[in-house]
């Protein structure tokens, strides 16, 4: 490349910069993406020039408060790209809403926050009630809807989100394309009934996940059912686990579905009334929460009444358990005594709480379990457990879990000490060689924490299986009071942008 | 058996750089896959390519070397996955190091992926540039592309004050 003359940015041809420039600003946080467009508009002629050719970079863009002329702006220089609006108002600041009223025939997404005090009459400025042919994504939050909204004729409507909104469901149209529906906190004068609520159900038929926060309140009056086919996710959080069970013994849904649910004053009867429940038996996994401070139980691929399930999986998972352990200890017991897990094929137990053996007699025998993983503090209740076990059958019978292949043992604690640990594994290598006596040995076992295991202790493990994995990894015990079962990673929620 | 040989061909750069090459490694390029098959007997003669200089060369064939092998995109998944590439500045770690060049030839290679049709090669070098711009002010910008402020001062005040929401808080 030498004696040319170097290529700048500038020497790029135009539909290359063109490209970079949609890049720039299509990769940027949709929050951002507006003023990145407008930096690059300030940087020279010719790129100004190039990004005011670009419609759809002012197509989407987020205002706050009291910049009516960015919004004039923005759709003006989109021209008749369809848009997609943010918009934090506040009650002093109507101008934006008639702005974007005027628009509603191109909206494709729409956010709206209120901050501010209630709303009142005449909130809306502007005609709302024109149909929003191109809308695809309406969210709305802390808002009361105007009656007549959008003339209910959203058809190509694909995700709604309500927040402490009051909503007229009675007159809300069909809604074909809608495929996530997420309802928090409805404000209290809201007229919800459970019957207005099945029947906006009915109108959304191609629904794929639910999300429904603090929104039942009991009214059960209707026996409808409402079949919703495509449903791959439901989460349902309530206060009364009654609410949340009553809601789903209205809906038919595919074993496909994952569901969830967290009550939060009412942990026992969660899991009973699921366990009773013929939604339960009828989906592919189900996330149950008592509440946060508690336990979680997550079932995958088990259908609790259909042996025919190959597959199965099942993580218990207490939060802050030890604290309530003398009222909560049959819980969990109660609960698995609900289940048929005569299937249950991987069992991963894990958590920070301390738990009895007793707990242990709520898996039973577990005829075809494979892989157990045992985490602290089920590791010691394990230890007890089969001991006691060992000592009652001797040469006898059956062990608990004839088919285990894989084992690990993972003693978390950080302020566990060589000896005693060094001591439970011996315990441990007794029980393994008991099991290889009555011929039901187990084949791997992993153990974590090994820095810890002396030579005698791991010579003595060796002797008992035929795969010994040792493992460094220490892993942080989450703190109790930060412990959240239910995080988006661990509920698969769908969100269609 | 012995595999079948790989079949070798010759390109000739803009400064008379010849390159023998894998035809699966030069295949990447969508100009030269469409050369080749449009050239019905075998040709010693390399294929001349004028837009593209030896150095430049070099890195595109290290890139197409690298990512030999893997899936071309094709016409019905290219839309889709371009509205993907879009809203993602993502890159690899090979590919970052890779495109750690300096701008003349980040340029240099943008440019040749457009010409020989490389797409992901070229997506990779508009991530480059979007990352680089992403997060400054227009001076730093222009800093940093050496790019001359061509406003007027009217024009700058015009425009200032038509975005005065728009500035750094």
């Amino acid at each position: 490349m030498e004696g040319r003359t170097p290529i700048l940015l500038h020497d790029l041809p135009p539909e290359l910069t063109v490209r970079i420039f949609r890049r720039t600003v299509l990769s940027t946080e949709s929050d951002l993406r507006i003023r990145t467009t407008i930096k690059l508009s300030r940087v020279s002629k010719s790129w100004r020039n190039i990004v005011l050719g670009l419609p759809e970079l002012w197509a989407s863009f987020r205002c706050s408060y009291r910049q009516p002329s960015l919004i004039e702006l923005c759709i003006e220089r989109a021209r008749t790209r369809p848009l997609s609006i943010s918009l934090h108002i506040s009650l002093y600041d109507l101008t934006s809403l008639s702005i974007v009223a005027q628009e509603i025939h191109r909206l494709k997404s729409f956010n709206l926050y209120y901050n501010g005090d209630r709303q009142q009459d005449g909130f809306w400025p502007g005609d709302w009630s024109v149909p929003a042919p191109q809308l695809e994504t309406l969210c709305l939050y802390d808002f009361s809807m105007p009656n007549n909204f959008f003339n209910g004729q959203m058809p190509l409507l694909q995700s709604l989100t309500l927040s402490s909104c009051s909503f007229d469901w009675v007159d809300f149209y069909h809604l074909p394309q809608l495929l996530h529906l997420s309802l928090h906190r409805p404000c209290v004068e809201w007229p919800l009934s459970t019957r207005a609520f099945l029947e906006m159900l009915k109108r959304c038929p191609s629904l794929k996940s639910l999300h429904v926060s603090d929104a039942l309140h009991g009214r059960y009056a209707s026996n409808d059912v409402v079949s919703l086919p495509d449903l791959e996710s439901l989460f349902v959080s309530t206060d009364h686990c009654r609410d949340a069970i009553r809601f789903l013994q209205r809906l038919t849904v595919p074993h496909t579905a994952h569901i969830g649910l967290l009550s939060r004053h009412d942990p026992e009867g969660i899991f009973a009334e699921l366990a009773r429940s013929r939604v339960a038996s009828a989906c592919k996994a189900i996330t149950a929460v008592a509440d946060e401070m508690h336990f979680q139980i997550k079932l995958v691929e088990h259908g609790w009444d259909k042996p025919e399930t190959s597959t199965i999986d099942l993580t218990f998972t207490p939060g802050s358990y030890h604290e309530f352990h003398h009222e909560f200890i049959p819980l969990p017991v109660r609960f698995f005594e609900h289940l048929n897990l005569s299937e249950l094929e991987c069992l991963d137990l894990d958590g920070s709480g301390i738990h009895p053996p007793c707990l242990w007699t709520g898996f039973g025998q577990l005829p075809k379990l494979q892989t157990l993983k045992i985490r602290n503090p089920f590791a010691r209740s394990f230890l007890e457990f089969v001991q006691n076990e060992a000592n009652i059958r001797e040469h006898t019978s059956v062990p608990p879990f004839p088919h285990l292949q894989e084992l690990l043992y993972e003693e978390a604690h950080s302020d566990v000490l060589a000896e005693p640990f060094n001591a439970h594994l011996l315990q441990l290598s007794e029980y393994l060689q008991y099991r290889c006596r009555i011929g039901f040995g187990v084949i791997s076992l992993t153990v974590v924490k090994c820095d810890q295991l002396t030579t005698d202790t791991e010579k003595a493990l060796l002797e008992c299986v035929q795969d010994l994995k040792l493992e460094c990894r220490v892993p942080e015990v989450l703190p109790i009071r930060e412990y959240s079962p239910i995080s988006d990673s661990d509920f698969p929620c769908i969100c269609y942008y | 058996m012995a595999a079948p040989a790989t079949q070798q061909i010759k390109i000739r750069c803009n400064d008379e750089k010849e390159f023998t090459v894998d035809r699966d490694v030069l295949e990447r390029s969508v100009l030269i896959k469409n050369m080749l098959e449009d050239v019905t007997e075998q040709q010693d003669a390399p294929i001349p390519l004028p837009n593209v200089s030896g150095p430049v060369m070099a890195k595109v064939l290290e890139y197409c070397t690298h990512h030999r092998g893997e899936p071309l995109p094709s016409a019905d998944t290219e839309q889709s996955q371009d509205e993907t590439r879009k809203r993602t500045t993502d890159i690899s770690e090979w590919d970052q190091k890779f495109i750690t060049v300096d701008q003349e030839m980040l340029f240099e290679i943008i440019l040749a992926a457009n010409y020989l049709d490389i797409k992901s090669l070229l997506d990779v070098g508009c991530k480059t540039v979007a990352n680089m711009i992403k997060g400054k002010t227009p001076e730093e910008i222009r800093k940093l592309f050496n790019i001359v402020n061509d406003f007027t001062p009217e024009e700058e005040a015009q425009i200032k004050k038509e975005n005065e929401w728009a500035e750094d808080r």
